[in-house]
């Protein structure tokens, strides 16, 4: 990956939040949010939202086999 | 989408139509300026072929009546709902002639990231740029003519509330209808190009944002957050760990120490002033006694089952939400992502196996942290094999009664044991079974701390609790009731039904059958099998029954107990009494799950999956434990 796309990323991967990512990359935190939400719907970033927990009931694709959505695991 | 023929449309026939889309990120203002374009002539439909509710208006421009349709917001056209399909779908459909994108000015990098995908798709452009106000205020207000000039399309400052700008973006609309105009260093590019290669569509599209946002956004100072402190020590490789060794401790202790006083408590209540309560009433009714006993022992005993681990559930999923809504949770994956990633799980798995060692049962509603099902079902078929505190009780009384100068160590070793068959079993599964678990890289983007949401922390607690007790607690009661009917059933001697002697009833003789099983082991006695099958209800019950069955009616004279216990083990095992007891506590380890875990596994993962898991657990450990013994002998 490059450019700034491959920058923020390799920030993530190293455990930083966009925030810090940001300020290390000396960018927007809108633009390193924006790396972040665009990577995690690639399916290449987790977004802790949309783990777990918080899909009550059943507001993400994350929540697919979820047990509290009544769904069984394959 | 088509254009509704209106009387307006009639009397002014010179007027062309378009369909105008409004675009924008959520929460950019962008409704407000469509009601402030549209007024009152605006009505809702759904989006073809969906359920989605869209806003179609007619905006009155000098050169056009515009049906203006206000798109569901969205970050980008990749969708994540419905809702944003219909936004990736109506940016792509050639039947509307232009895009108002919404640029928002305080969180520019986002918008122009979903205005480069509108351009990507061809559309011609013209941009309302919002929120100016407030990034004035934050000194982070872009040039509105640099950012013209950097997108090449019209820049319209844009205010719905006071309609600042509204007459301009009208005038640059109608001239972009006559002249489209499309945003410039964006190459267009049809959807399926876009789907083959997206990673370089969007490394492509940021290094463009990036470009444009130096143009046009001043540059401000950067300066460390809380987040940014914490994360210092938290995501630290050395103290990282120990940071969340405490944390877990204390999630240990929570589900122990504190829940273990509700608990009583309300097993307590319901075996006794509500059990009391209803003796009374089956005795005023004239019940029969055995009809009391059922009442009582079996059904009564297991709601109480059920109720008693609510206290325990509740604490558990209270402090997991809370760990999580914090943001904490995110940073213990990032921890502990290198040691998982050996069993194929990545470090959230971390968290649902340490709480299994306080109790497996909400250890396994904690593998709801994991975000695909093959991990939660992995995870969730390792708990069984951490060892839960009720097994502590067991290991306690064989160590002290066999190993009394080393007991300490024989109980750490126990635990030793458990984490070995965690990860041995862990592999197994994952080359077997479960070989289609990859461990994929976990990239996280971690989200700044923050203080939970208590009213979302007691909606999420209140519906996991709910759902643990409707579906789990009903397999409990049903499984108590079961055993309540073995023990109330007389096959030997002249004993009326519900007042049996173990010894004499089926629960017993089940016992005796099974019993010789255990001979590889050292361990041929009814008693110690009896109480491996009243194991299975709750590992709780395994000293008691011992008790039980060795006649004892203070269980709390473990030394005497420890004494009938030895007595019998030094028979059974040939003179080889302390290979036996190990191989006793290696059997209690692993060899069957108890109820209510059974029954969460179940709700969890199916009768299949919980069935086979159980029974290739109950060989190893059969195994496990004839190895112990018949090593242990020789040694």
């Amino acid at each position: 990956m490059s450019g700034v796309f491959g920058a923020v990323m390799e920030q993530l991967a190293n455990g930083a939040s966009p925030r810090s990512a940001a300020r290390t990359l000396g960018i927007s935190l809108d633009l390193a949010a924006a790396v972040a939400d665009q990577a995690s719907r690639m399916g290449l970033v987790i977004t802790a939202g949309s783990a777990c927990g918080t899909c009550i009931p059943s507001s993400s694709p994350a929540c697919a086999g979820c047990p509290f959505t009544g769904a069984k695991a394959s | 989408m088509t254009t509704p023929s209106t009387p307006r449309a009639a009397v002014a026939p010179a007027k062309r139509t378009a369909s105008v889309l409004l675009v924008g990120n959520p929460n950019v203002g962008k409704s407000t300026l469509f009601n402030a374009l549209t007024k009152a002539r605006q009505h809702v439909v759904n989006a073809p072929g969906t359920t989605v509710a869209l806003a179609e208006g007619t905006w009155c421009t000098d050169c056009a009546d515009v049906t203006l349709v206000d798109l569901p917001g969205t970050y980008s056209l990749i969708a994540r709902s419905p809702d944003e399909q219909v936004a990736a779908d109506a940016v792509s459909d050639p039947a509307h002639a232009l895009a108002v994108v919404v640029l928002d000015a305080t969180a520019l990098s986002r918008s122009l990231y979903l205005l480069g995908q509108v351009a990507r798709a061809g559309r011609p452009v013209v941009a309302a740029l919002t929120m100016i106000d407030l990034a004035e205020a934050r000194g982070i207000a872009p040039d509105a003519t640099a950012l013209s000039d950097a997108l090449g399309i019209p820049v319209i400052e844009a205010n719905g509330r006071n309609g600042r700008g509204l007459a301009t973006l009208a005038e640059a609309v109608s001239t972009a209808l006559v002249s489209p105009s499309f945003v410039a260093g964006v190459t267009r590019r049809d959807h399926e190009e876009i789907l083959r290669d997206r990673l370089t569509d969007a490394q492509e599209l940021f290094d463009w944002v990036e470009s444009v946002g130096d143009a046009a956004v001043p540059a401000s100072a950067p300066h460390s957050t809380v987040t940014d402190k914490l994360d210092r020590v938290l995501l630290n490789p050395w103290v990282g760990p120990a940071a969340f060794l405490a944390v877990v401790w204390g999630v240990f202790q929570l589900t122990t120490v504190v829940a273990a006083p509700l608990m009583d408590g309300v097993a307590r209540a319901v075996s006794g002033p509500v059990a009391d309560a209803l003796s009374a009433t089956l005795s005023v009714l004239r019940a029969p006694d055995w009809l009391d006993s059922f009442a009582v022992s079996g059904l009564l005993a297991g709601v109480g089952t059920v109720l008693s681990f609510v206290p325990l559930m509740a604490i558990m999923f209270a402090a997991v939400s809370a760990l999580e809504s914090t943001g904490y949770l995110a940073r213990v994956a990032v921890v502990a992502d290198r040691a998982m990633r050996t069993l194929g799980l990545d470090g959230r798995a971390m968290l649902p196996l340490i709480v299994g060692f306080g109790c497996n049962v909400p250890a396994l509603s904690a593998t709801a942290v994991l975000p695909h099902a093959r991990q939660r079902l992995l995870t969730g078929l390792l708990v069984p094999l951490t060892s839960c505190t009720a097994r502590l009780a067991v290991y306690l009384l064989l160590a002290h009664t066999f190993f009394p100068g080393s007991a300490g160590t024989v109980v750490f070793g126990m635990y030793v044991a458990s984490v070995v068959l965690v990860i041995g079993w862990g592999l197994i599964a994952r080359h077997t079974v479960l070989r289609d678990i990859r461990p994929e890289p976990l990239i996280i983007a971690l989200p700044d701390y923050q203080w939970p949401h208590l009213r979302t922390l007691g909606v999420s607690v209140w519906t996991r609790v709910m759902s643990f007790t409707r579906k789990a607690g009903s397999v409990i009661v049903v499984a108590v009731m079961v055993l309540w009917v073995l023990q109330a059933i007389p096959v030997r001697g002249d004993h009326p039904i519900a007042d049996v002697p173990v010894a004499d009833s089926a629960y017993g003789a089940i016992a005796q059958g099974a019993a010789p099983a255990l001979a590889p082991m050292g361990l041929n006695d009814w008693r110690i099998a009896a109480s491996l099958v009243a194991g299975i209800a709750a590992k709780e019950v395994v000293i008691g029954a011992l008790a039980q069955s060795y006649a004892i009616d203070d269980t709390n004279d473990q030394s005497t107990l420890g004494e009938q216990v030895r007595a019998t083990v030094e028979r059974t095992s040939d003179g080889a009494p302390a290979a036996a007891a190990l191989a006793l506590m290696v059997f209690v380890l692993s060899y069957l799950p108890c109820l209510a875990t059974l029954a969460e596994q179940r709700r969890l993962f199916g009768w299949r999956w919980t069935a086979a898991a159980a029974g290739a657990q109950f060989a190893g450990a059969y195994g496990l434990a004839i190895l112990v013994f018949q090593v242990g002998r020789l040694l």
